[in-house]
């Protein structure tokens, strides 16, 4: 933890964080609904993306994919493909470095198994790669694939994962005892003879104990499925060797510093010599929390010397990028009579697909991301991620808790309806509170019980308060009972976290130009949520000068300071709160010269709005002065300072969740009508980004709610690869919204913020299930809702 | 394969350009250095490369470059004068509604063609003149909300130029 | 970048229909099918652009409404005579073809050519009883859109241009039409869709129509459904029973956009609300899942 900028109290939470807010006090640029700092380039439609970037000379890199789901490549010649006029390269399993590494844009060591090689002599799913093509055009790269000859030997898939893990089932991968992290926890495969990626426990209390208390037990089974993150901009980059032979990538990603990493490893090429640019990204949602294409763009680089730019198209993006895991959850749950919730455990088996990148994480956190959600005396999770011939999962927005909480705020819904009790009333005599500690974190220290984690804001109850009341929930409604056309009202809770405890670094750098403006480089990955905003807003904000005055710059790996992307709504908390530290600093240097300059103390002295103050008021120097004096007068020095955030803690942003929906029940279809939103976020830094972040959030939810599902043939092919049969929502199946944020003040985070990009995706999916069990009294356990399955549900199918 | 020469008028400037028959408006666009109209599915079936042709907007992905010969083209590139924004381009700034921004050319030029008609919308106006551009960042909200504000900025405009 | 050879812009019909004789080559209309769909050019080299033969008319002349096989989507549904007739049916499935960029590029008489079971506007024109006029090398001939489908994207037409789709007007009158689309999400593909036209006197059904869509082969007209309509009272009764009847006619299959008995049972729903419409039946919001 870093002391410096944390002030942890004095042990009474709220009063910490009366005391902070009222140290921060009230804020000029931070709380503004500020102009994004890129509109101007995404309006006018500014080639400032990676799929714009171009290179002279630069050669156009597509891949082979394997049509099978399982087999062993028996020959491979490229000598056809090599022939064709304009093709430069062909590189195939026996042109690469067999190097065994997860793709996961985790921290080193990633919590994946290392169970990837760049091309291998085996494919595991239909879609897998099978080799590289680089040519003078796509159209010829094209065109070279279909020259490439290959035989196969097809072997048995399997593709259902409970399958997978039976004895005697087909099996993906061997361990690879040459890896570098074989034998240690990370990088290992969980149980590779029954195809388990991936496994975890998590238990406190008696659970046994607990249940035998418990008036009624209730039980129930959920099953979510594979989705696309259906990225508009998709994979896209160009490598390329500079004339210093250092290898330039510049790519969408959200994770530059971790793609270098793993790029250096998958090429045996040094960290030293490869740069990672980012540049706009048009939007990641977990996709490109990923090392996906930047290995196959930077080996044909190598190989041809030439600029190689590869873009995925939208079938890849369908078929062979990343997908969110699909899972089976058993929930089973005790109470008492009264409404207490007494045990609550949970079992979930995800779908890895063919290789194991982030499926630790992932399934991991579908328990521990959302049991916490309520207090009781014991909790089990147990997760397991199986191996199947099917397209790989990984990281998605929400990161295995909206699987958690569809299972999680159903069976809630459904021990309250059991219980003859109000689903928001249950939820509010059992939700966890302020002050709590987090019971998925619990270790047993010198026989106390001790947590990693305490809640130290908790702006759930208000986000009840205020959504009920915005939402109408308390008062009458008309559910049409007799007619084809029912109503029905539901609502969800959900949280999730601000990074991920301990396994976070961010931050940025700051100097000062003469005009009195700050180049702010950071190591954030801005992919459309708007953090080059935020973090401009918290910079200005701890520096005294007006967003105008903020140049920011992110991300190229030479020049920002590290950080570990974008990912785990990290981005506010962890790089916001690194940025605050790094503009306090070059506040403290300015002040510093200002307070020679006026023979003030620094301390005593401020800056609003890039003027200088003293005790005595607003003196005659500016920021700009200071600059000019430091750059050319006698302070002569370079203004600047970094400045680093991370924590072994990860606060929680809190969701509630309410609609209403409209089922015609004789087509089954279903229609969201009404939505309130509301969340905690600790502080907005910026509202209309906030909100945006939860409108977004809430509208893929609608989809993983309603229609959106990935479908696969008898042969694990995809059968809807595109969007006209990938339904993802439109403004026309968007309800009205209202969306609501509550401010219950983190004082660990940036002028009190936490996070707020991922948790709005729990809520909608389990609120509509509980919206038609109140319009028809049926229970759909199942995603998406389609209209068969609630006809299936009235029996009239 | 032979290449044929096309004639056509391009954010108000008449151009020549060479294309192939296989070409299609969106290619074409991109190997003229007009990126902003974005590639996004090729089939047609985002509005992401929405541009306006003859005064309707279109999906410049699923038609051919030779298809768009003798005629008129408005792309994103064509809106701003004299680095002014359109006032669609700043209602979309200012209310927020691009995010990831990759949807956000698509959007604007469909709103172009659609305020020229509608220049008193309603909100279901609006999201069913949105219909089908995709957009998976902002749930809506927000563009929906810019493109009754830039009605607004527009109204505002002329009743300026109509009193001058 | 399509693998096309050469691209044609002929000014006459008859140049058209010269080089539409020769293997290889397709029409290209509005192109949001043939471009995006590789069916289409399968064995495709060159493709014959009919935008400057001067078909994008929709004219009333001597009893026909004669909609040019330029007319886009867009114009079809705007059109007020297309509008007026039988409830709007045909401008209400052009209306909720594809996307409003869509409907400003694809014609109707291109929807037609794709023949594709799912399409929106067939089963209204069907339902009005339409022709389709064709031109090739041979001349032209009229052929009854009742027998111009053969399969999925399967059609009589051979190496010729749709030149125009006509609707008679003089049946037309006080013919009254139903339209529903059942889809996913707002903008979809039809799962199931259906038209229908009644001539309804005294409250009887004097003429029936009842067409659907994506639930065999070919756009189906359920001609059992129509007899049994014959004659009836134009009430609830009446089209609950024929609903049975389409229930048992179609043949639907299973795909990734619904199954086989999803379909149908949807198609009895939609041909009853389809009916319901052209009756003056319909309750109040049953019209929310279409334009």
């Amino acid at each position: 933890m870093n002391s410096e900028y944390y002030e942890p109290g004095s042990g009474n939470i709220t009063d910490a964080a009366h005391q902070y807010t009222r140290q921060i006090g009230r804020t000029r640029v931070v709380g503004q609904k500020a102009r994004r700092v890129d509109a101007r380039p995404l309006v006018t439609g500014a080639p400032v993306y990676a799929a714009e970037f171009e290179q002279p000379h630069m050669l156009h890199a597509r891949i082979l994919h394997s049509p099978h789901a399982h087999a062993n490549i028996q020959r491979i010649d490229s000598s056809r493909a090599l022939a064709l006029p304009g093709v430069h390269a062909v590189l195939t399993y026996e042109d690469v470095p067999r190097v065994a590494h997860s793709t996961a844009g985790q921290p080193y060591p990633e919590s994946s198994p290392y169970d990837a090689y760049l091309l291998d002599k085996r494919v595991r799913y239909a879609g897998d790669w099978v080799a590289f093509v680089a040519a003078e055009s796509p159209a010829i790269a094209e065109e070279a694939l279909q020259l490439i000859e290959v035989e196969y030997e097809i072997l048995p898939a399997i593709f259902d994962p409970l399958e997978a893990m039976r004895d005697g089932a087909p099996q993906l991968h061997e361990m690879d005892s040459t890896h570098p992290n074989s034998g240690k926890h990370f990088g290992d495969i969980y149980d590779a003879a029954h195809n388990i990626a991936a496994h975890e426990e998590i238990a406190h209390g008696d659970f046994s104990a607990a249940m035998r208390e418990a008036d009624l037990v209730v039980e129930g089974e959920y099953r979510v499925p594979y989705i696309s993150h259906a990225v508009l901009e998709p994979h896209v980059c160009v490598a390329y060797l500079d004339g210093y032979e250092r290898l330039i990538v510049v790519s969408s990603t959200q994770v530059p510093y971790h793609t270098r990493r793993q790029l250096a490893a998958v090429l045996q090429w040094p960290i030293s010599r490869i740069r990672v640019v980012k540049p706009r990204v048009g939007g990641g949602f977990g996709s490109k929390q990923e090392m996906l294409l930047e290995p196959v763009a930077a080996a044909l680089a190598l190989k041809t010397r030439r600029p190689v730019r590869i873009e995925y198209s939208r079938q890849e993006e369908f078929t062979a990028a990343r997908f969110r895991h699909p899972m089976i959850i058993r929930m089973r749950s005790g109470v008492r009579r009264d409404g207490t919730l007494l045990a609550i455990s949970m079992h979930s088996i995800g779908n890895a697909g063919a290789y194991g990148t982030h499926s630790f994480t992932v399934t991991r956190s579908t328990g521990h991301k959302s049991l916490c959600l309520y207090r009781a005396k014991a909790y089990y999770f147990r997760a397991d991620a199986a191996y199947t011939n099917l397209p790989i999962t990984g990281a998605m927005r929400g990161y295995g808790a909206p699987q958690g909480f569809f299972a999680l705020e159903s069976h809630i819904d459904e021990i309250a309806r059991r219980l003859g009790m109000d689903p928001l009333e249950f939820r509010r005599k059992n939700h966890v509170q302020k002050g709590d500690l987090d019971p998925m974190e619990m270790e047993l220290v010198d026989g106390a019980w001790r947590s990693k984690r305490q809640f130290r804001s908790c702006g759930l109850p208000q986000c009840l308060e205020r959504g009920a009341e915005a939402f109408g929930w308390e008062q009458p409604f008309e559910r049409g009972d007799g007619k084809p056309i029912r109503r029905g009202r539901g609502m969800a809770t959900a949280m999730q976290g601000s990074g991920v405890a301990s396994f976070e670094l961010g931050g940025a750098s700051i100097k000062l130009n003469e005009d009195g403006s700050f180049n702010v480089m950071t190591g954030a990955t801005d992919i459309g949520q708007g953090s080059d905003t935020i973090l401009a807003q918290i910079a200005a904000e701890a520096l005294g000068v007006g967003m105008e005055k903020i140049v920011m710059h992110s991300v190229d790996t030479d020049t920002s300071v590290f950080d570990y992307g974008s990912y785990a709504s990290s981005t506010t908390y962890i790089s916001g709160g690194g940025v605050k530290i790094a503009a306090e600093r070059v506040r403290k240097q300015v002040l510093e010269v200002a307070g020679d300059m006026l023979d003030c103390a620094p301390e005593d002295m401020s800056i609003v709005d890039g003027v200088i103050y003293s005790p005595r008021g607003p003196s005659n120097l500016t920021v700009a002065d200071i600059a000019n004096e430091t750059l050319y007068g006698k302070h002569r020095q370079q203004i600047m300072a970094k400045g680093d955030f991370w924590t072994d803690d990860s606060p929680a942003p809190f969701f509630a969740q309410f609609a209403e929906v409209e089922v015609d029940t004789e087509t089954g279809q279903v229609r969201v009508t009404k939505a309130v939103n509301v969340l905690d976020l600790g502080k907005a830094i910026n509202p209309a980004l906030a909100t945006g972040q939860v409108e977004g959030a809430v509208s893929m939810a609608l989809g993983y709610a309603l229609s959106e599902e990935v479908k696969f043939d008898e042969q694990g092919r995809v059968r809807n690869a595109g969007f006209v049969d990938y339904k993802v929502m439109s403004t026309l199946d968007m309800p009205q919204m209202t969306t609501i944020l509550v401010e219950d003040t983190e004082y660990t985070g940036p002028f009190g913020a936490k996070s707020a990009g991922e948790v709005p995706t729990n809520g909608m999916a389990p609120a509509v299930a509980n919206a038609i069990e109140d319009a028809l009294g049926i229970r759909i356990r199942s995603l998406p809702i389609t209209p068969e399955k609630i006809l299936q549900a009235l029996g009239k199918l | 394969m032979p290449e044929l020469d096309i004639a056509l008028k391009v954010n108000g400037r008449a151009v020549k350009w060479r294309v192939e028959p296989g070409e299609t408006l969106l290619e074409a666009l991109h190997a003229h250095y007009l990126r902003g109209t974005k590639l996004i599915c090729g089939t047609g079936d985002c509005c992401g490369c929405g541009a306006i042709l003859d005064g309707n907007s279109i999906n410049a992905c699923c038609m051919l470059a030779a298809q768009a010969d003798g005629r008129e083209l408005l792309t994103i590139e064509g809106l701003t004068e004299d680095g002014k924004l359109h006032p669609i381009q700043e209602a979309f700034a200012e209310e927020g509604a691009a995010q990831c921004g990759f949807c956000t050319p698509g959007f604007i030029m469909r709103a172009y063609a659609f305020l020229r008609e509608h220049p008193r919308p309603t909100e279901a106006e609006v999201r069913a003149a949105l219909a089908g551009n995709i957009c998976r960042c902002t749930g809506y909200v927000k563009p929906v909300a810019a493109v009754l504000r830039a009605a607004e900025m527009m109204r505002v405009d002329r009743e300026e130029v109509s009193h001058e | 970048m399509l693998k096309i050879a050469a691209y044609h812009s002929p000014t006459t019909l008859a140049e058209a229909a010269t080089l539409l004789a020769e293997e290889g080559r397709t029409v290209i209309a509005g192109g949001t099918d043939l471009l995006v769909n590789p069916r289409y050019m399968v064995g495709v080299r060159e493709v014959v652009d009919i935008r400057r033969l001067e078909l994008n008319f929709i004219v009333e002349e001597q009893g026909w409404l004669r909609i040019g096989a330029g007319a886009t989507m867009r114009t079809v549904a705007q059109h007020a005579r297309v509008q007026g007739l039988a409830n709007g049916i045909l401008a209400r499935s052009a209306a909720v073809c594809g996307s409003p960029n869509i409907r400003n590029m694809a014609t109707l008489a291109g929807n037609v050519a794709s023949a594709l079971p799912s399409a929106d506007t067939p089963p209204a024109l069907l339902a009005l009883n339409a022709q389709v006029i064709l031109v090739g090398i041979q001349g032209e001939r009229l052929i009854p859109l009742d027998s111009f489908f053969v399969g999925p994207a399967r059609s009589v037409r051979e190496r010729e241009i749709i030149r125009e789709l006509r609707i008679p007007l003089a049946s037309s009158d006080g013919l009254r039409g139903g339209f529903y689309k059942i889809g996913r999400t707002a903008e979809d593909i039809s799962m199931v869709n259906a038209a229908a036209t009644l001539k309804i006197k005294d409250g009887r059904i004097m003429a029936a129509r009842l067409v659907l869509g994506a639930v065999a082969p070919i756009p189906l007209r359920v001609v059992q459904a129509e007899e049994a309509l014959m004659g009836q009272p134009a009430t609830e009764e009446t089209f609950q029973r024929v609903s049975e009847i389409v229930r048992d006619e179609v043949r639907p299959i299973s795909d990734q956009r619904a199954s086989a008995a999803y379909r149908r049972s949807m198609s009895g729903i939609a041909a009853t609300r389809a009916l319901r419409q052209a009756a003056g039946l319909a309750p109040h919001g049953e019209e929310w899942r279409h334009a």
